[in-house]
């Protein structure tokens, strides 16, 4: 009894902590990118601040609303708030662990990413209709490299919930540490291609520069703000808010196959989460540093990366069926 | 153990670099892939001398180094800035359908390789597999691509590729056959980049 009752508090702690750092993590990339171009740059925690003036003002819909606009930045919201749930950041036993099926993951995404766009085509504009498009053709893009990376970390360690397959490749790569013994859950080819596989995911997902630029509202390079371009007040806070916990839901996965350290008891839960804030900040630093480098890309040329993505998930598969 | 993980990721980052090449249109990157590639080739021979202490396999090393990382390269830059193009245009099949048919091509020689490993003749199954899927996109680089450069950067990819599932089945060539082999493809790469030089010059209007 009183086991379970600190996996259930540590675990709503974790959740409570991830979630309030999500705002941070977004700031971060916004601040650094504007550092590099030689801006002064936002304050770090401005996007706290633009969450709490969004839920004070006033909401306006289009009459041609119906109740799905009313429901969907919810959905949203949730959907992303159970994937954090499901997912062990720093503490092996997270609330939703149980329940954290990989493929359950993938397409909770995918339920989020339908509302979004029933909400932009629900306000009856035309740029709704484009933008649902066009964020449609890069999730079904990106969708076959995202359930192949599940499906091949599955198979990799013979588990189905996310929460043990990580666990899982943290206990091989500890024993192989301390043994020297080889072990079948140790590779380095296989979390490598599919860290490159996701990188190149997460980016397309969460609208990103080679892919997406989020700070314009130019009607021809839009993606993803042109599904949220009539939200106003609270629902385009709760959207500002879910596209914060994706890029965190998808940064966490990949801190996860860079370096899976999850504590296991309560002693160990500061040092885990020192090394998962450092992590986040090395990938937020690397995404930064992307988005610096790169130009925007021709849309036309986007299936080219992202059949990419899609043959190094294919790859990573095959070589963890090889390991039978 | 942790030697064989690292010349795993050596291995792979040979078919990664060769499923780019596939992925881009652009003649430089291209070149610049196969000069990576021939790198991680090089590292990987480094592996097995050390592993294995062999005179002929360093000797393989530097000269994969000399020809294949520097050499080779150079001259196909050279011929590139004398014929100023920079984009493959002409292409049987578009990009994205050529990458995932550079995965089913994966897939197959992934197959096959399970096949011949049962026969008990390679000792590195993995290497195996990994060298027969570079050695088919390669061959694919060469048939869906019109112009002669990606064409010469297939035939490369498909020599890189011999040269890989050469090492997975024995422990290294003799230095004098790699030697011979090498200066063949120096003496191709020659004639090619002349031919292209030529053509140029002959048939363009």
């Amino acid at each position: 009894m009183n086991f379970n009752a600190q996996h259930l508090i540590i675990g709503l702690i974790q959740f409570i902590i991830i979630v309030m750092l999500a705002p941070f993590f977004a700031g971060f990339i916004h601040k650094l990118k504007q550092r590099a171009r030689g801006q002064k740059g936002i304050n770090i925690f401005q996007f706290y601040i633009n969450f709490n003036k969004l839920l004070k003002k006033e909401l306006v819909l289009s009459k041609d609303a119906t109740f799905i606009s009313n429901i969907a930045p919810y959905i949203v919201f949730v959907t992303y708030l159970i994937i954090l749930l499901m997912l062990p950041a720093f503490y092996r036993y997270s609330l939703l662990g149980i329940s954290s099926d990989v493929i359950l993951i993938a397409y909770s995404l995918a339920l989020a990413t339908f509302f979004m766009t029933l909400y932009a085509m629900d306000h009856g504009s035309a740029f709704g209709g484009l933008g649902a498009s066009r964020e449609w053709f890069l999730t079904v893009l990106s969708e076959p490299s995202l359930i192949f990376i599940f499906i091949s970390l599955a198979i990799f360690t013979k588990q189905g919930r996310i929460t043990d397959i990580f666990y899982v490749i943290q206990k091989g790569a500890e024993n192989a540490f301390l043994t020297g013994a080889g072990s079948s859950t140790v590779s380095v080819a296989i979390p490598f291609l599919l860290f490159i596989s996701l990188f190149i995911v997460s980016i397309s997902e969460n609208a990103r520069i080679p892919i997406d630029n989020p700070e314009t509202h130019l009607e021809l390079t839009m993606f993803h703000e042109a599904n949220i371009l009539e939200a106003s007040g609270k629902h385009l806070g709760l959207y500002e808010y879910g596209s914060y916990l994706k890029l965190t839901v998808f940064l966490t996965i990949m801190s996860l196959i860079l370096f899976p350290y999850m504590a296991v008891n309560i002693y160990q839960i500061p040092l885990a989460f020192i090394i998962y804030v450092l992590k986040m900040i090395i990938l937020c630093i690397f995404i930064a540093g992307v988005e610096i480098v790169n130009p925007k890309m021709r849309v036309f040329r986007v299936p080219n990366i992202l059949s990419v993505s899609f043959i190094l998930s294919l790859i990573a598969m095959i070589l963890s069926i090889r390991r039978f | 153990m942790i030697m064989e993980k690292i010349a795993e990721l050596f291995i792979i980052l040979i078919l990664v670099s060769v499923v780019l090449n596939v992925s881009s249109p652009f003649i430089k990157f291209a070149i610049k892939l196969y000069s990576f590639q021939s790198l991680m080739l090089a590292f990987y021979i480094l592996m097995g001398a050390v592993h294995f202490n062999s005179i002929n396999l360093y000797g393989s090393f530097a000269i994969t180094i000399i020809f294949k990382v520097i050499l080779i390269p150079y001259f196909l830059f050279k011929t590139l800035k004398k014929v100023k193009m920079d984009k493959e245009i002409n292409m049987y099949i578009g990009i994205p359908e050529a990458v995932v048919f550079a995965g089913s091509l994966t897939l197959l020689s992934n197959l096959i390789a399970q096949k011949i490993i049962k026969t008990g003749i390679t000792f590195g199954s993995f290497v195996f597999t990994i060298s027969l899927a570079t050695f088919l996109i390669g061959a694919m680089l060469m048939i869906t691509r019109k112009t002669l450069f990606s064409q010469i950067i297939g035939f490369l990819t498909i020599d890189n590729a011999i040269f890989l599932a050469a090492n997975s089945i024995t422990h290294g060539m003799p230095l004098l056959v790699e030697l011979g082999v090498l200066f063949d493809l120096f003496v191709s790469i020659l004639i090619l980049s002349l031919l292209i030089l030529n053509l140029r010059r002959n048939v363009a209007s």
